[in-house]
């Protein structure tokens, strides 16, 4: 299933691309930017003037050899730019549903406790409204209030100090995870200005995800609420607080993880305008520049991974779902 | 449950008509768009820039709303750009249905490989988020108001084909297709008069609902400049004008909040009413779908 | 008297589950033989899933059997071409168990009715449709109104005018009023005997209760996982059954009685 897809989708992207100049089309068969100067011949190495199923054959055997061409807006080989990028992206959309499932539970269970009353009314309308939001509106509005007049959270992946770090002798990569990084380091500047910088992109790319988090989690919670154990023990003279957290809480929970496997693979869609909108160097924005300055290897490389990520996050999902959802295990 | 069931019972919710009224409110607005800011160009949609500064000026008597980087009139820009948001929105919404209707229609009613295949067509245009898809496709189009039309149309069609055809399986089973058949009639009019009358309504609500959410996804695209051409009256245009504003200047932070509110906030409003709307006739439609 | 349908070693499975393959082969009608005449009235009884409904949809051609024929006026049913086909369709009719679900939510009863005669190209007029429905007992009113605005007993009315538009020889009405209301029922159930007499055609009526099926057959089966355990004159099947599968519906319903 999973290649059958991924054919149809580089199959589709690069029907597109043939409408460009043979030209435009060179990045996606180099690997070093000097070969830019021979054109022709890397027009006619490459065949760019054959039919089209012929020329995606043989970009499709580079292709699973690793060999994506040459992202002019990255000035690396695709494979490289996205090694550079993969990471800091991944960071901000952990962040981010981190945040959705806390908060996304925590509303939930409040609306439903308070089901039709006041408090339900006003988060059903805070969390539609989030939803509602642009993203690039609400990260421009944060920006403008925490970055411009307070001046607590400032755009991009770190500051000027941390970049120094960061680049110099004594700190070492280990997995290009800079949150990870700087704790093996036990650099904890580093530590603490990444995630500072990772506060207005995780709040503002998640906003949009409560909805389908708190409506979930309420009205499982609704239904966990009116079974005869949680009536039993509100019998048994059980707290409010223990019987809705401990007990019905934790039965609930099972439509939200499978729901935060689904969201965390829509996150990746979000990134795309809330790293531009930040300044963040992660996969999103490198993909909005390939996509600005009609970057073809880029663009190719940038939503194959995009596609591969997505493809395998929704069966992850689906086989978490299959692991603590003992109903459809015992089918 | 009938059409008319349905909408009584949506709009018995204070939210749905919350939702209906800005959305009416904003459909007189491009009604009359060439009364309230009449244009003097040959392309209405296109911005008239009143002047080069770059800077840009707060509300006045002649511009209500203030105006943009480049002194595009922001009253101009949200009137225009309610039509252009219903514009951009019913197209999209009216191709990305006949696709789905069709294509959902045909795999549902033929099943075997028919229905293999073109369910596997859907799959791929699913593999990607459709904001990426979107902006992937419109840029190698070209930066154009149609290549963007076409850019959301693509990536819309396939949920809509998917619903079509659930529809379609599950009407297929109902005993007045039976009937029909045991009448002698024809595949093509019992596919017409029986299967797809039955099948398609509770897709067409949501799909008109989901105006809001292409609106949405076309104002991002051309926030990141791949959707409209540079100067059309267009909401996330307005709002990418205002990104070089929101730190403000002359020691206030504040000093251009116009360039962000008045566009985030018409997009925002738009974007609520119909999810507003589209809250309350979800909600019906699952719980009838439920039941049936 | 002329034999209207005859059917004859009728077997038919479906494969349960797994729709690629694999899944198992599930018998759901073995070794069915029957026959009856015209202008009689023929009475299928049996629990649920004992394979009815399925008899009764190949009985209209519209599945096939694994093997087997069916014979209506002395034509195979499974190898008509589409002309006789549509002449097929023309002398049987369905009735179906849900009125709920056999009339189109879509269409009015005008339509409804209208729709047989233009699927046979026949010309026809507004009195035609009227004509029908005086004959089910519903007014003239009726006809511009949609399925929704009836109840369930009205909706069996205008399913069985519908049946009777193309004046067919038999009607096959499967569970025709196991999901009305039991007031209604006995109205129904005179209207199918009525009809019966004043068209002359015969009826196949599927039903688990046997006093009903007294009222209307003369013969009567009774299936028992997808074969006939007893077949015979609808006196002797009521009254002195020898199956065991014949007795044991019977005692269902006698507490009823």
């Amino acid at each position: 299933m999973l290649p059958l897809v991924m054919l149809g989708v580089t199959f589709f992207l690069f029907f597109l691309t043939q409408r460009l100049s043979p030209e435009m089309r060179a990045s996606l068969y180099i690997q070093d930017p000097r070969q830019m100067d021979s054109l022709e011949e890397v027009i006619e190495k490459y065949g760019l003037n054959d039919p089209m199923p012929v020329q995606y054959f043989r970009w499709l055997k580079g292709a699973v050899k690793g060999d994506l061409g040459y992202s002019e807006s990255a000035n690396m080989p695709v494979t490289s730019a996205i090694k550079a990028y993969l990471p800091a992206t991944v960071q901000l959309a952990v962040a981010a549903i981190i945040l959705v499932v806390l908060f996304g539970v925590w509303l939930g269970i409040i609306s439903a406790k308070y089901k039709d009353g006041l408090a339900d009314n006003m988060i059903r309308f805070f969390v539609l409204a989030g939803f509602s939001l642009p993203i690039f509106v609400l990260g421009l509005i944060l920006l403008m209030i925490f970055y411009g007049k307070l001046g607590w959270f400032a755009p991009g992946e770190y500051s000027f100090t941390a970049d120094m770090i960061i680049h110099g002798a004594n700190f070492k990569s280990y997995t290009g995870f800079l949150l990870i990084d700087s704790l093996l380091n036990l650099n904890f500047y580093v530590f603490f200005d990444v995630l500072k910088h990772l506060v207005l992109p995780a709040v503002t790319l998640c906003i949009g995800s409560f909805a389908l988090m708190v409506r979930v989690m309420r009205s499982s919670m609704l239904e966990e609420l009116n079974k005869d154990y949680v009536r039993s023990a509100r019998a048994r003279g059980l707290s409010d607080f223990k019987v809705i957290y401990e007990h019905a809480g934790l039965n609930a929970m099972i439509p939200v993880v499978t729901l935060a496997g689904i969201q965390f693979i829509r996150l990746l869609g979000g990134t795309v305008i809330v790293e531009t909108v930040f300044d963040y160097p992660g996969i999103g924005r490198w993909g909005v520049e390939c996509a600005q300055q009609l970057d073809i290897a880029g663009v190719m490389g940038f939503s194959l991974m995009v596609a591969v990520l997505f493809v395998l996050g929704n069966l992850a999902a689906d086989i978490l779902y299959t692991a603590i959802d003992p109903r459809i295990r015992l089918k | 449950m009938s059409i008319k069931d349905i909408i009584s019972k949506a709009f018995g919710s204070k939210n749905a008509i919350a939702g209906l009224i800005i959305v009416v409110f904003f459909a007189l607005i491009a009604l009359f768009a060439p009364i309230l800011a009449p244009s003097s160009g040959r392309d209405a949609y296109q911005m008239p820039q009143g002047g080069y500064s770059i800077e840009p000026q707060a509300p006045n008597a002649q511009h209500y709303f203030g105006t943009t980087e480049n002194q595009y009139d922001l009253y101009y820009g949200i009137v225009w750009g309610s039509r252009m948001a219903f514009k951009v929105g019913i197209t999209v919404v009216f191709f990305a249905l006949l696709i789905g209707i069709i294509i959902g229609g045909a795999a549902g009613f033929a099943g075997g490989w028919t229905d293999e295949i073109l369910m596997r067509l859907t799959d791929i245009i699913f593999a990607v988020p459709s904001m990426v898809l979107a902006m992937v496709i419109a840029a190698m189009l070209g930066r154009d108001l149609d290549n963007m039309m076409i850019a959301l149309t693509v990536v819309s069609w396939p949920s809509y084909a998917r619903l079509v055809r659930g529809g379609v399986l599950s009407v297929k089973e109902r005993e007045f297709v039976l009937a029909a058949r045991a009448l002698g009639a024809s595949s093509l009019r019992i596919f017409l008069k029986h299967i797809m009358p039955n099948a398609i309504y509770p897709v067409v609500i949501m799909a008109s609902l989901d105006i809001g959410y292409i609106v949405l996804t076309a104002a991002s695209l051309s926030f990141l400049g791949l959707g409209s051409p540079v100067g059309t009256a267009d909401w996330g245009q307005l709002v990418a004008l205002s990104r070089n504003w929101i730190l403000g200047g002359h020691g206030n932070p504040f000093a251009y909040w116009y360039t962000i509110a008045v566009p985030g906030g018409a997009l925002l409003l738009f974007v609520l009413a119909w999810n507003l709307l589209g809250d309350a006739f979800r909600d019906i439609l699952d719980t009838s779908s439920r039941k049936a | 008297m002329s034999e209207l349908l005859r059917a004859e070693n009728i077997a038919k499975s479906y494969v349960a589950g797994g729709a690629f393959g694999g899944g198992e082969r599930i018998a759901v009608l073995k070794n069915i033989n029957f026959s009856f005449n015209s202008g009689e009235s023929f009475g299928l009884l049996g629990p649920s899933g004992c394979g009815k409904s399925t008899l009764a949809r190949l009985m209209l051609a519209l599945e096939r059997p694994d093997s087997g024929k069916i014979f209506i006026e002395g034509e195979d049913i499974f190898s008509l071409n589409s002309k006789e086909l549509k002449a097929f369709r023309r002398k049987v009719q369905p009735v179906f168990q849900d009125p709920y679900s056999s009339l189109n939510p879509r269409m009015t009863v005008s339509d409804i009715l209208a729709e047989p005669f233009i699927v046979h190209g026949e010309k026809y007029r507004q009195s035609d449709l009227k004509k029908l429905l005086r004959q089910v007992g519903l007014g003239e009113s009726s006809l511009r109104k949609y399925p929704s605005e009836f109840s369930g007993g009205q909706r069996q009315r205008i399913a069985i005018a519908r049946a009777l538009a193309l004046k067919p020889k038999l009607i096959i009405a499967d569970e025709p009023l196991s999901s009305l209301d039991v007031s209604v029922q006995a109205q129904i159930l005179n209207l199918l005997a009525d009809i019966k007499e004043e068209y002359g055609l015969s009826l196949v009526f599927i039903s688990h209760d046997l006093a009903l099926c007294k009222f209307l057959c003369s013969k009567a089966a009774v299936m028992h996982k997808g074969e006939i355990a007893e077949l015979g004159e609808v006196e002797d099947v009521l009254l002195r059954p020898k199956s065991e599968a014949a007795q044991t519906l019977l005692q269902a319903v006698l507490p009823l009685n």
